[in-house]
């Protein structure tokens, strides 16, 4: 509760949970058809 | 000054981008993923043929149509690498070898090529993949590698 009240220390552990999740997930998804069209050449 | 949230955002999306342009590059390059081309039209690609070029290279020229493929049924023997030229009479359609790495679209007056080497013998399924109409379920085709032997 002190953090969210100073804004010099306010840190968005949400927005960067929610970030690193999208990008995992792209990565996922994006690589998993990737490799299914590798291993149809 | 560059908040350091905002920063750390930008060098991820630049990291990430070019993890998936090197992937690309290294589909193409190293493991020859074929690219599809466009090429110029003209009438001669609206007779449906096969070509045989040597032993192990051959063309085929497909002409889709409401709702069949032709040719139909095409032999090839195995290990053969084969140039596929699709063009379309009527409107759009799909054309898609099952569990091949090949995906082009019959566009008519336009032609796709793309080539597609059969390493293990089999009937592959073509299918189109673009819906074209009613009778769309029951357009396909056949390749037939070395089997049955003709």
């Amino acid at each position: 509760m002190q953090e969210s009240n100073n804004p010099e220390k306010f840190v968005p552990r949400g927005a960067i949970a929610f970030f690193a999740l999208l990008v995992t997930l792209g990565l996922i998804i994006w690589f998993g058809i990737y490799f299914i069209m590798l291993s149809r050449i | 000054m560059i908040d350091k949230f905002e920063r750390n955002v930008i060098y991820t999306a630049l990291l990430v981008s070019g993890l998936f342009i090197f992937s690309l590059f290294y589909a193409m390059g190293a493991k020859k993923a074929d690219v599809t081309e466009c090429l110029p039209y003209d009438k001669s690609y609206e007779t449906a043929r096969v070509n045989q070029i040597d032993a192990h290279t051959y063309q085929i020229f497909y002409v889709a149509r409401m709702w069949n493929f032709e040719p139909s049924i095409a032999y090839i023997p195995v290990g053969s690498e084969v140039d596929l030229f699709v063009t379309s009479l009527d409107v759009v359609h799909g054309f898609n070898i099952f569990n091949k790495n090949t995906n082009l679209m019959g566009v008519p007056g336009g032609v796709s090529k793309t080539t597609v080497k059969f390493e293990e013998p089999g009937v592959y399924k073509v299918v189109c993949h673009e819906y074209c109409g009613t009778g769309h379920q029951n357009m396909q085709a056949e390749i037939i590698v070395n089997y049955p032997k003709k």
